[in-house]
């Protein structure tokens, strides 16, 4: 087990997003109150040639050669391995882990956790719409995660974890808990997805997405009176996990602690949230209660609402539960008004966003947010960012099958 | 990083097996399985639950009743407990179903059911809701090393769920076919392949604990394994599944330095269904 003083810190971060390929241009966007949602072409048979998305404009290619295999053919590659691999290399790359001067030991003690919710819908999909008839067999092949932690030669162990929206929470919660136990030394997180036009038709057949078609930028507004539902979007964050007696050891420089993490089921409908807000309110109370704090402690909420009538009013509940009196003056924001829902990339994107809130003492703000539903009384940060001290962050995520989870986030010391 | 070996001297990742159930049903079984009544003593799932279910929810679900049967703790509150599913490429025929519809017919072909029933999180968040559970509920692998991410996971999720949650349990349950099913271009099935489900009912226990004769699962190094059946990561469930039924001690590799190592309990096979095993603790 990790000696008790020993904390797990983030020390190296990666992206591809609708927003930005860095911590800073994500930050920028952040700053500024930015979308990235627009109608955007996302593939044939939608019968639809556009729709209003946030879609991953490029990917950053300035790969690092140490980090990564120089067999991998990112032209040859899905964008679900591109937004796995590209930020995962980037965050070896920013924590100053080259594999290729790794020993074997060392390389061993690097795991892997990915939050990817429907990897094989995504592969088969992408192979149908390519004329191939994987789906009719489902050939049996490693996961993305392995194929990833080969390319990125890491090996210590690997997996991917589904908790729908809430997924690469999971798996930085997760990667927290093989630090914890001394499994590994150091640990990629995080999560990814792409958008796809059964996704997408799923969810709007679900009634989950917005349909306000008309100004792709107004469409997502969380917490607003007029929500109709959520953007998709998509990419990947993921960061570098260590102890801090080991990051410290090699000098590294540390984004932020990862000082909690709560998570619980609802338990109550495979796909709406539970009005009763005990289940997600306990999510939030155990990520305190990890990482030994108070309510009063945290300077700002990263809300999960997608801006979804229901889902959005639930949460605000859960919030001003966990946090009692507190949460009328903790600043409460949700940055998918800006960034799209990133479904299993959502919670990381999330993570990143209180990383940026503390490195540069500011709250995102929701935008849109034209008139506050009653319903979601909290204090909100419509339309521009503003500038406060924060040190301490809570992120939350919530998932179909009643995923909840928080993470708390705070400055290194 | 440190430079030692690769799990640490002091490394401990330990739970107890309280239950242990195996299932296996044909595809074209599964279908009638889903109608049936899904209930154990005080715990039922809704009428009709499952009717949009994947084979893969179907399967796990029965193989829980099973393993509730034999739970060592009779009557078990078991509100606080996590739920960890590792599935192995679940949801292939509704996937194919819904492709095919979205070319011929357009999105409103798409089932809305697709992304919460046949995802990787749905046999555990089926499990969650229909159980009652209000511990995490996550799922795992979805590909071929399935199984040894999940035991990996239910043994590394222990020491959190026991801080947090310290009379809670976890549910981890398996799946997977022992073919994947083969579809016609019109989304027909042509084959009838063999769907297994294996629930382990574990305690986080703490490491003091370690009683090598226990039914327990544990993570470590290759060079400390007991067993003389070892399975490589991408091991199929349908190995594991075999060796549990032979109550063999199995390990399981996760690294290529570690392992995870199941004692399973002393059991006396107690046959329900022909398709239906459960095994039940020796009396004392």
């Amino acid at each position: 087990m990790v000696s008790k003083s020993s904390q797990i810190v983030i020390t190296g971060i990666g992206a591809t997003t609708p927003l930005g390929n860095s911590f800073n241009a994500i930050g920028d966007a952040l700053q500024a109150g930015r979308s990235g949602i627009d109608w955007c072409d996302i593939g044939t048979f939608s019968r639809q040639q556009e729709h209003v998305v946030a879609q991953v404009q490029s990917v950053n290619l300035t790969m690092e050669k140490a980090v990564i295999s120089p067999s991998w053919r990112i032209d040859k590659s899905s964008r679900l391995e591109q937004f796995a691999i590209v930020p995962a290399a980037h965050a070896l790359a920013d924590a100053g882990i080259q594999t290729s001067s790794c020993t074997f030991e060392q390389k061993n003690r690097i795991g892997f956790i990915a939050g990817i919710g429907a990897e094989q819908l995504k592969d088969w999909e992408r192979d149908f719409l390519d004329g191939g008839h994987d789906v009719f067999y489902a050939n049996r092949q490693p996961s993305l995660v392995h194929r990833a932690a080969q390319i990125l030669d890491i090996h210590g162990p690997a997996a991917t974890v589904a908790a729908a929206c809430a997924s690469s929470g999971y798996a930085i919660a997760l990667g927290k808990t093989w630090l914890e136990t001394g499994l590994v030394d150091a640990c990629v997180v995080g999560g990814c997805d792409v958008l796809s036009p059964t996704a997408l038709a799923a969810f709007h057949n679900l009634r989950a997405l917005s349909r306000r078609d008309d100004n792709p930028k107004k469409a997502s507004r969380p917490f607003d009176q007029d929500r109709d539902g959520f953007v998709m979007g998509e990419g990947g964050v993921f960061f570098v996990l260590e102890r801090s007696d080991s990051a410290l050891s090699r000098q590294s420089k540390i984004h932020g602690v990862l000082a909690g993490v709560g998570m619980s089921s609802d338990a109550t409908h495979m796909v709406t949230p539970c009005s009763d807000p005990v289940q997600a309110s306990r999510a939030i109370t155990e990520a305190l209660a990890d990482a030994r704090l108070s309510p009063a402690d945290v300077d700002y909420i990263n809300a999960h609402a997608a801006s979804t009538p229901v889902g959005d009013a639930a949460e605000a509940g859960a919030i001003r539960d966990a946090f009692g009196a507190a949460a009328m003056k903790i600043p409460t924001s949700s940055t998918k008004s800006m960034s799209g829902h990133l479904i299993s990339g959502a919670a990381a994107f999330e993570a990143l966003a209180c990383l940026v809130a503390i490195q540069r003492n500011i709250i995102p703000p929701t935008i849109n947010l034209d008139t506050p539903d009653e319903d979601c009384l909290l204090r909100h940060v419509p339309h521009h960012s503003i500038s406060l001290p924060v040190r301490v962050t809570a992120s939350n995520s919530f998932g179909f099958g009643g995923s909840n989870l928080c993470l708390i986030l705070k400055e290194a010391a | 990083m440190n430079h030692s070996p690769s799990l640490p001297a002091d490394f401990s990742a330990l739970c107890q097996i309280d239950s242990c159930a195996t299932v296996c049903a044909h595809l074209s079984e599964v279908q009638a399985l889903a109608r049936e009544k899904h209930a154990y003593g005080s715990h039922s799932l809704p009428t009709r639950f499952l009717r949009h279910a994947d084979e893969q929810t179907v399967i796990g679900v029965r193989s829980i009743l099973k393993a509730m049967a034999t739970d060592t703790l009779e009557n078990s509150d078991i509100s606080n407990d996590a739920v960890i599913a590792a599935t192995c490429l679940a949801g292939q025929p509704a996937a194919a179903r819904t492709m095919i519809g979205l070319r011929d017919k357009g999105p409103v072909a798409v089932t809305p059911h697709i992304v919460p029933q046949c995802s990787l999180h749905s046999v555990a968040s089926a499990a969650s809701v229909g159980f009652g559970m209000h511990g995490p509920n996550f799922g795992v692998g979805g590909g071929i090393h399935a199984v040894s991410e999940g035991l990996l996971l239910a043994v590394t999720l222990a020491p959190m769920l026991a801080i947090t949650s310290p009379s809670a349990r976890i549910w981890l349950i398996c799946t997977g076919w022992d073919q994947q099913p083969s579809l016609e271009p019109n989304g027909e099935v042509n084959n009838d392949p063999l769907c297994r489900g294996l629930t382990l009912l574990l305690k986080p226990t703490p490491s003091h604990s370690f009683d090598n004769a226990r039914p327990q699962i544990r993570i470590i190094s290759q060079q400390d394994s007991y067993s003389r059946g070892h399975y490589p990561a991408d091991t199929p469930l349908k190995e594991l599944y075999e060796r549990l039924e032979n109550r063999t001690r199995t390990t399981v590799a996760i690294t290529n330095s570690c392992v995870i190592e199941i004692t399973p309990p002393k059991l006396s096979p107690k046959v329900h269904k022909s398709n239906e095993t459960v095994f039940q603790k020796e009396a004392p």
